[in-house]
């Protein structure tokens, strides 16, 4: 082989590549680079260097995509029990004393001299392509509920260690993509539907078995801060009632403005007695107490949004992370979506969201095109593990999802957190050169 | 062969992710577009913080200019002491007892109930002193928290407390020159607004106003002459006892107030000493019939208005009884026959003064009305009365001869002084004040009170001039207050002794039991002079209220401590004798 045929052949490679990917993949990084810095300059502290690490995570990850992207996803298929089981060892050692490091109650984080890794995020790529390559075996009929159990068992693994750390909110993320792998490789879709419908059942019991920061997180998304169409419906009947006048001026600051406003009017009218009613009372929550106990976080990214309006506030310029009203640890995962809201406003968001859309758009076009079923259901699972994470995030952002800490994907810092995104990545791009090549694409080989 | 139609369920999830993408836009347009305004408001409320600054409330100083003003109020640095029983823990029992121990004014039992409250912060005291603030940190007690503040501080204590006043606990003025001029004393508030962090520490400053300092007054009274005053009314109310009494000193060639002490007094640093009959000002509220002082202006005014009488007018005085109007009136206890004009003065004669008035009884309301009575003298110290003194429309025969002898009339002492300051003064009345000027430490320029002719004539200077004469005879040998002279001076004054009115007795129903009747034994005892005669430099008002009955007469009562004040007043503003002793003493 001569070295222009070499040359030739790696430049077949980069042309087979997803580049539609690739652009929006780096577009995101960059921006993500670009946020984290304006977040470092403002909070400043051990902050301000999180910018020069995030981008060394993206060089590295960065290679491992372009490495991935150069092995056959059939030999990684091949091979995915190895890296299954390499997760479940991460996730095992986390959990013990000494290896794990515990902040905020979880053993998430494993100690290296320099770095830290969040197994729970590097199980996520093996853990996929482990249920992929099982579930689209030839001889697993999908429509018989006995082959969908080792899936599920499969799924389970990670599951359950996580939650040990516990860290429920990316254990969560494994349901959706269990039963997309097991809705794309065909499973009949009762055996999805039911246990759908247990969960929705079981919710009330499992709330019990939670420990008491899940429950207020719960309770957070539940009730969230007053909402005024609340406030509002709640002073009509008030009013409509006869409540005093300084009863009614009390709505407002409730956190749960229509129980007090039910329990107020059935005092009103004797429906209670005077010992329920004492004891009812107890269970007022004023907005205040409200806020600064269990609802701080979501009330302040709430701020953080809201008042960064169409335009923003300007980059750096943002209130809620320089005066620490937002938790320092948290602004460059959690509430990242936040910040850009607050700083860049809702045209900036938007771009945002459509890039991150792009992605997922990016991942449905492999889909369409891998070869085999395997690529099919490897990539759509991938996809939903972009989607899951966006949801979530932007959700716990904007308060219609519970704050359970779920990083958004490009964007976030972290350093395991983006290997895994671009592992991923190199995945997508590993199933888009080995697709299908179709009609249209052998025209175009002839002419050339 | 790929397994069922996957290509269906692709779809479906695509749908999945655009309900999820148009929820999550739909959303977010909500919140930051649709509510922006109102999140941004309650952002705002969050992260920046207004503190209010207060600056201090300005000085009273005296009417001394060489060598400086004498400080008669200021405001002093202090503390609140606030307490937060949480933080105190298992030491909340040492806490109270080491505080309860060291503040006076906090005992043990008050700050158990304050602590167990269950009030997240209490006051343990407020106002307390910087040595004693710093002597409580110094114990390290867990839980204090101090917040600067200020107190009225009155250096001379209770040195003109009345015309001082007092401030509220907030610091506004209640009473006296810091109720009346409060606007000008208080200080103006500043605010801070900045930029605050989560924990509530200071970022940057978004818009400043400094605090302005309250401006300082600067009296008339002159803080010497007014520790004479009240040392001689201690005096006064240790050897005579009366229920009261007062002294007013004014110069009559301004106006202005040189001395106003009352007794019985309060400390305004102490508020235990703050009675109702302590700390009201008599001297501008009570009215009282003031006498035979009130003789010399109603004969001045016969002066005036009756070219025929002159001061050697002889009048014939009945042998101490004369029946006018069906009423006796009496000489109390003399029995004069023929009086000159100016015995009448000197001698007091209360016959002789209501047959001289009725001579221009026309013109008697108008003398006294043009004299100042019946109307406020606007002094500009609060409520002030404005005495009593009736239409001529409701006078009776009798009024004709009485009112010009001091009864049927209610004066109030200041009324007094601003009438025989006109006589003083060759006719020509000033109007009263109290302020001398009002400095601004902020533009550094003062606004000065600039004496005001009240009335350019009262009584010609002429007139004037001859009852002047006749009021020196009565320090003299013969008139009714040889105690009130002073070596070397000539003494223009008058003596008073007015019977009280006793007040009708009502039953419950409002009927009259008992008419009010002139009291034999309740007197008003007073003198006023005004020295040098012929050029005074004041005019002192010495008056005793209700004294016991040996010392009835103001020539007895009055008028040695008016001798005593006026003697140490005139060697402290360097006055130089206008005769020589040998002379004065015969």
């Amino acid at each position: 082989m001569t070295l222009w045929d070499r040359i030739k052949s790696v430049f077949n490679f980069i042309l087979r590549m997803d580049l539609i990917l690739i652009f929006l993949v780096m577009s995101l990084l960059s921006f993500s680079v670009f946020v984290i810095y304006h977040i470092g300059l403002e909070a400043g502290g051990g902050l301000a260097n999180y910018y020069i690490k995030q981008m060394l995570w993206i060089g590295v990850g960065f290679v491992l995509m372009v490495g991935i992207a150069y092995i056959d996803y059939e030999w990684i298929g091949v091979h995915s029990w190895m890296f299954y089981v390499f997760g479940l060892i991460l996730l095992t050692l986390v959990l013990i004393p000494g290896v794990g490091m515990e902040i905020n109650g979880a053993r998430s984080w494993i100690k290296f001299p320099g770095f830290t890794i969040q197994p729970s995020e590097i199980a996520k790529p093996c853990s996929i392509v482990a249920l992929a390559w099982y579930a689209s075996r030839a001889r697993v009929l999908l429509n018989q509920l006995t082959n969908i159990i080792p899936v599920v068992l499969l799924a389970a693994g990670p599951v359950f260690l996580i939650g040990m750390q516990p860290d429920f909110g990316s254990a969560l993320v494994f349901i959706p993509i269990t039963a997309t792998v097991l809705f794309v490789a065909g499973c009949k879709v009762r055996y999805l539907a039911y246990p759908l419908l247990m969960a929705v059942i079981l919710t009330p019991v499992m709330y019990f078995i939670l420990k008491p920061h899940q429950k207020q997180r719960i309770d957070v998304f539940i009730h969230p801060v007053a909402h005024p169409m609340s406030v509002e419906y709640s002073t009509n009947k008030a009013t409509d009632a006869g409540l005093p006048e300084d009863k009614i001026a009390r709505i407002e600051n409730m956190s749960n403005p229509w129980f007090y406003t039910k329990t107020e009017i059935a005092y009103q009218k004797k429906e209670i007695s005077k010992e329920e009613y004492t004891k009812l009372r107890r269970k007022y929550v004023s907005l205040r107490r409200f806020i600064a106990n269990d609802g701080w976080q979501a009330y302040q990214s709430a701020l953080a949004v809201g008042s960064g309006g169409k335009g923003g506030k300007g980059w750096g310029n943002g209130t809620q992370i320089k005066l620490g009203f937002l938790p320092r640890s948290i602004t460059t995962t959690d509430c990242i979506f936040s910040i850009i809201c607050e700083e860049g406003g809702f045209y900036w968001a938007m771009v945002v969201l459509l890039f991150i859309l792009g992605v997922i758009l990016c991942t449905i076009r492999t889909a369409c095109v891998a070869r085999d079923l395997y690529g099919k259901v490897l990539v759509i699972s991938i996809g939903m593990l972009y989607l899951c994470h966006t949801y979530i995030n932007v959700g716990m952002a904007i308060g219609i999802a519970p704050i359970i800490g779920i990083p958004l994907p490009f964007l976030s810092y972290g350093g395991s957190f983006i290997i895994s995104t671009m592992v991923c990545v190199g995945i997508l791009q590993s199933v888009y050169i080995r697709r299908e090549v179709t009609a249209s694409e052998h025209r175009l080989k002839d002419l050339v | 062969m790929l397994r069922t139609a996957y290509q269906t369920r692709i779809v479906f999830l695509g749908i999945f992710l655009a309900t999820g993408f148009i929820l999550l836009v739909g959303r977010l347009r909500v919140v930051q577009i649709e509510r922006h305004h109102e999140l941004n408001k309650k952002a705002k409320a969050k992260y920046t913080s207004r503190v209010k600054s207060v600056g201090i409330r300005g000085n009273i100083y005296d009417g001394t200019r060489i060598p400086s003003p004498n400080l008669l109020a200021s405001s002093k640095v202090a503390y609140n002491l606030l307490a937060e029983p949480g933080k105190m823990g298992s030491r909340r029992e040492e806490v109270i007892q080491k505080l309860s121990r060291l503040l006076a004014e906090t005992d043990k039992k008050t700050l158990e109930r304050r602590f167990y409250s269950g009030s997240q912060e209490v006051v343990v005291q407020n106002n307390v002193d910087p040595i004693l603030v710093s002597r409580i940190q110094q114990m390290k007690l867990p839980g204090l928290r101090y917040v600067e503040s200020s107190v009225r501080f009155y250096p001379k204590d209770s040195l003109l407390c009345h015309v001082l006043g007092y401030t509220t606990h907030e610091g506004s003025g209640a009473s006296g020159v810091e109720r009346v001029y409060d606007k000008n004393l208080q200080p103006q508030e500043g605010y801070l607004l900045y930029e605050r962090s989560r924990r509530a520490h200071k970022v940057t400053n978004l818009d400043e106003q400094k605090p302005l300092d309250g401006k300082d007054i600067h009296l008339t009274v002159l803080e010497p002459i007014q520790s004479i005053v009240e040392d001689e009314l201690d005096r006064l109310m240790k050897e005579v006892k009366p229920k009261a009494c007062y002294a007013i000193m004014a110069n009559p060639k301004t106006g202005a107030i040189m001395a106003l002490a009352q007794r019985p007094h309060f400390n305004p640093n102490d508020r235990n000493t703050m009675k109702p009959q302590n700390y009201n000002p008599r001297f501008l509220v009570d009215v009282y019939d003031p006498g035979s002082t009130m003789k010399a202006i109603s004969l001045a005014g016969v002066l005036e208005h009756n070219k025929n009488i002159g001061l050697g007018t002889p009048v014939y005085c009945e042998n101490g009884m004369w029946y006018y109007g069906g009423r006796p009136l009496r000489d109390a206890g003399h029995n004069y026959k023929n009086l000159r004009f100016w015995e009448v003065i000197q001698k007091s004669s209360n016959i002789g003064t209501a047959k001289l008035a009725l001579t221009i009884k026309r013109r008697q309301y108008d003398v006294l009305r043009k004299f100042g009575f019946g109307e406020r003298t606007g002094i500009n110290l609060g409520v002030e009365s404005k005495g009593i003194l009736w239409p001529e429309k409701y006078w009776s025969k009798l009024s004709y001869t009485r009112l010009p002898i001091g009864q049927g009339i209610s004066v109030t002492p200041l009324q007094m002084v601003q009438a025989y300051g006109a006589l003083a003064n060759k006719g020509r009345m000033m109007q009263l004040h109290l302020v001398d000027k009002i400095y601004d430490p902020i533009l550094d320029k003062s606004k000065y009170t600039h004496p005001i002719v009240k009335n350019m004539e009262v009584i010609s200077p002429e007139a004037a001039a001859e009852m002047v004469e006749a009021l020196k005879t009565v320090t003299k040998k013969g008139g009714t207050a040889t105690q009130a002279a002073v070596p070397g001076y000539e003494v223009a004054g008058k003596t008073g002794t007015a019977q009280k009115v006793i007040p009708a007795v009502k039953d419950a129903n409002g009927k009259v039991i008992q008419k009010a009747y002139y009291s034999d034994t309740v007197h008003v005892s007073s003198f006023i002079g005004f020295v040098p005669a012929d050029d005074p430099e004041f005019v002192l008002y010495v008056v005793c209220d209700e004294p016991p009955y040996k010392f009835r007469y103001g020539g007895k009562c009055a008028a040695p401590y008016f001798k005593r004040i006026s003697e140490q007043t005139l060697s402290f503003l360097n006055v130089q004798p206008t005769i020589k002793d040998k002379v004065s003493r015969k």
